[in-house]
């Protein structure tokens, strides 16, 4: 037992995760997202306005009028959650970890330390060409829900940032 | 053991000849399985005559795969090359596969009945890859899937040598100690504290896939059972028939338990071997599986109700792999006692083994409990009005008593639900009737989720969840502020700490 060190830590003196200034991600973004839900909005109004012009099987009236009533709070609601929760996506760096938040009501925060970093992919949809922004993909042993995604990035910042975990990553090793 | 005898494991080799059989085994096993339902069908509908047609297609099938078997046998080899394990197979399209063997995980004998009758082996290797990239040797004879192991173990190990010396002296890898061996009387009090309802699920289980099967065929079972139903219904009306239906499932669901556990468990042994644990086990298929310590990332000890009484414990060691933590990479031991659990506690953690029993536990928030109560008793307030409205009083009471029993399970989880980390270990117990309890070495976090419902962060408080690679440890509903110093420190811990989590 009395090989056993223990190093006493004053636990305020440990860098804390809550003082970190965060940095937002990409305006544009928003503008991805935002056509993203219109997208399945506009799915969603042509199949119930082809039931309006087909009427292919009759639906009582107070059916009908919930239907429209949740489809259409289902609709402002994925507009308004989207728009609200958006200044909450924000990632910080730091030198030995990086940080990823989202959620507006629900909020998530996740911490990967660079020493455990398995790869890092950085990935561009086609909508996200035409806005110049990228996707950074950061994957630990941790499975497939701890991988972190950091949307909404420029290319060229996707690119710096990798290169910086990649050589945090290499330098650990090393050691 | 006896001295094997060399092989010249470099030139292209084959299994066995007893892996004709297994190959040939396999296959009739995949056609069996495919065409049972058909099978069945046929004889429920009595649809066979005399003449005996349906001799024909199964003795063609029969002879195609036994002739594809010997086919895929003589085309099968396998040999080293440097520090690769190369093999070649196909029938029909040829393939070649290269594994370094620094990619293999860890190599696993299996024996089966057919095995057995021709000592033979059967050799699992597991690869870094993703799933279905393991390897297998169907059929080798004792020695030479020794050798080959060995060989393999050996590269593996003096790869890593180079690192640790020192270390690797101290244990030859040859060396076996027993830390458990299950005797015959341990083995019934396992099969007796098996998890019965698991069991009975099985049978539920089964009943299910034999309906589906035979809806898929157009037998409609609704509809005939309905010609029986108005007997059924005064059947199930006189209370005995319940109570020794009941008794029967009970009887059913306990025979299988037992049975499962004889099968999977006779005669299990624990070992310590090298830097690693071996786990021997099984009646008809004798399994052999091997967890290195540095693969291990979690170790789970638990008990069900039946186990606390019996006074005895199942240990699971769960090791790392790249899909996250599937049954296969998890190795369990059973029936163990306080003492065996703590030899193998301290053979994984070391000297912080101790740690890990005087940490200070810390319970969650009240807000744990609060949610169960709030959704058992809101489902309840509604059965209660959908009850009596419809002027169902014995319904309601059955469903009072279910309800009382979640209220105690819940108060119970949240009763025991305990965490704590000290500056190697972090500890995680849960239980409802049963207990449980994980230890994950603090450098083994692979990274730190933190959420927060609105209905958590009114209350101030977060979940905290630690991702490792062979699962998670959920710390839910505790102090935000015990959340981030918890996490401040365990990201300090993983981020200063210089040892490979693998």
């Amino acid at each position: 037992m009395s090989s056993f060190s223990n190093e006493q830590l004053n636990s305020i003196d440990l860098p804390r995760v809550e003082d970190i200034c965060f940095v937002p991600i990409e305006k544009d973004y928003l503008k991805i997202l935002l056509l993203y839900i219109s997208l399945s909005n506009i799915i969603l109004t042509v199949i119930l306005s082809a039931y309006f012009i087909f009427k292919p099987f009759a639906l009582p009236s107070t059916a009908l009028y919930s239907i429209l009533t949740i489809a259409s709070i289902r609709i402002a609601w994925s507009f308004y959650s989207t728009v609200k929760s958006f200044p909450h996506k924000a990632f910080a760096l730091r030198e030995k970890d990086i940080i990823y938040k989202s959620g507006w009501l629900w909020r998530h925060m996740v911490t990967a330390p660079f020493n455990r970093v398995q790869h890092i992919q950085i990935d561009q949809g086609v909508l996200e060409r035409q806005f110049n922004l990228s996707k950074l993909k950061i994957f630990t042993a941790g499975g497939s829900s701890s991988d972190i995604t950091i949307p909404g990035l420029r290319p060229e910042q996707s690119a710096r940032l990798k290169q910086f975990i990649v050589a945090k990553t290499a330098l650990d090793e090393e050691e | 053991m006896k001295k094997s005898k060399s092989f010249d494991l470099s030139q292209p080799t084959r299994q066995s000849y007893a892996a004709i059989l297994i190959i040939m085994y396999r296959l009739y096993r995949v056609i069996i399985r495919q065409l049972l339902p058909v099978a069945v069908i046929i004889l429920l509908q009595g649809k066979l005559d005399k003449s005996g047609w349906f001799l024909y297609p199964i003795i063609t099938i029969a002879v195609i795969g036994a002739a594809y078997s010997i086919l895929a046998f003589f085309r099968y080899y396998f040999y080293l090359e440097k520090d690769k394990l190369i093999v070649k197979k196909g029938v029909l399209k040829r393939s070649t596969l290269e594994i370094p063997f620094d990619r293999i995980q860890s190599v696993n004998f299996e024996q089966n009945l057919i095995h057995r009758l021709f000592s033979v082996v059967k050799l699992n290797m597991d690869t870094a890859g993703s799933t279905g990239n393991e390897l297998q040797l169907y059929a080798l004879n004792r020695d030479m899937a020794s050798q080959l192991s060995e060989l393999i173990l050996q590269s593996i190990n003096s790869k890593k040598k180079s690192l640790d010396i020192s270390e690797n002296k101290t244990t030859p890898v040859d060396s076996r100690k027993q830390i458990f061996g299950l005797s015959i009387g341990q083995l019934l009090k396992v099969g007796i504290t098996e998890n019965h309802i698991r069991s009975g699920g099985i049978i539920v289980f089964f009943l299910f896939y034999i309906w589906d099967s035979l809806e898929d065929f157009g037998v409609d079972l609704i509809e005939k059972g309905e010609q029986y139903m108005p007997v059924a219904q005064q059947l199930v009306q006189s209370m005995a028939i319940v109570i020794v239906l009941v008794i029967l499932f009970s009887i059913i669901a306990f025979t299988i338990s037992m049975v499962r556990t004889v099968l999977n468990y006779y005669d299990l042994k624990m070992y310590r071997k090298g830097h690693g644990f071996v786990v021997v086990s099984g009646l008809l298929n004798k399994n052999e599986r091997a967890a290195k310590d540095e693969k291990v990332q979690i170790l789970k000890s638990s008990q069900n109700l039946l186990q606390s009484w019996a006074g005895i414990y199942e240990l699971v060691f769960k090791q790392a792999s790249s899909a996250q933590a599937s049954e296969a990479k998890s190795i369990k031991s059973i029936g163990l006692s306080k003492e065996n659990l703590f030899e193998a506690e301290a053979y994984l953690l070391k000297k912080n083994h101790n740690e890990s029993r005087s940490l200070k536990m810390k319970g969650v928030d009240f807000y744990f409990l609060y949610k169960r109560l709030f959704y058992w008793t809101s489902l309840m307030i509604a059965l209660t009005i959908f009850f009596v409205y419809n002027n169902k009083i014995d319904t309601l009471v059955i469903s009072l008593l279910l309800y009382s029993l979640a209220i105690y399970a819940s108060y119970l989880a949240y009763k025991k639900k305990r965490y704590a980390w000290g500056s190697n270990i972090f500890r995680l117990d849960a239980g409802v009737f049963g207990r449980s309890r994980q230890v994950v070495e603090n450098h083994k976090i692979q990274n730190i989720h933190l959420k927060e419902t609105p209905f958590q962060r009114r209350r101030g408080l977060s979940t905290v969840e630690l991702h490792t690679a062979s699962g998670v440890l959920t710390v839910p509903d505790i102090k935000r502020h015990d959340a981030y110093s918890m996490k401040n420190y365990l990201l300090y811990k993983v981020e200063s700490s210089k040892k490979k989590w693998m």
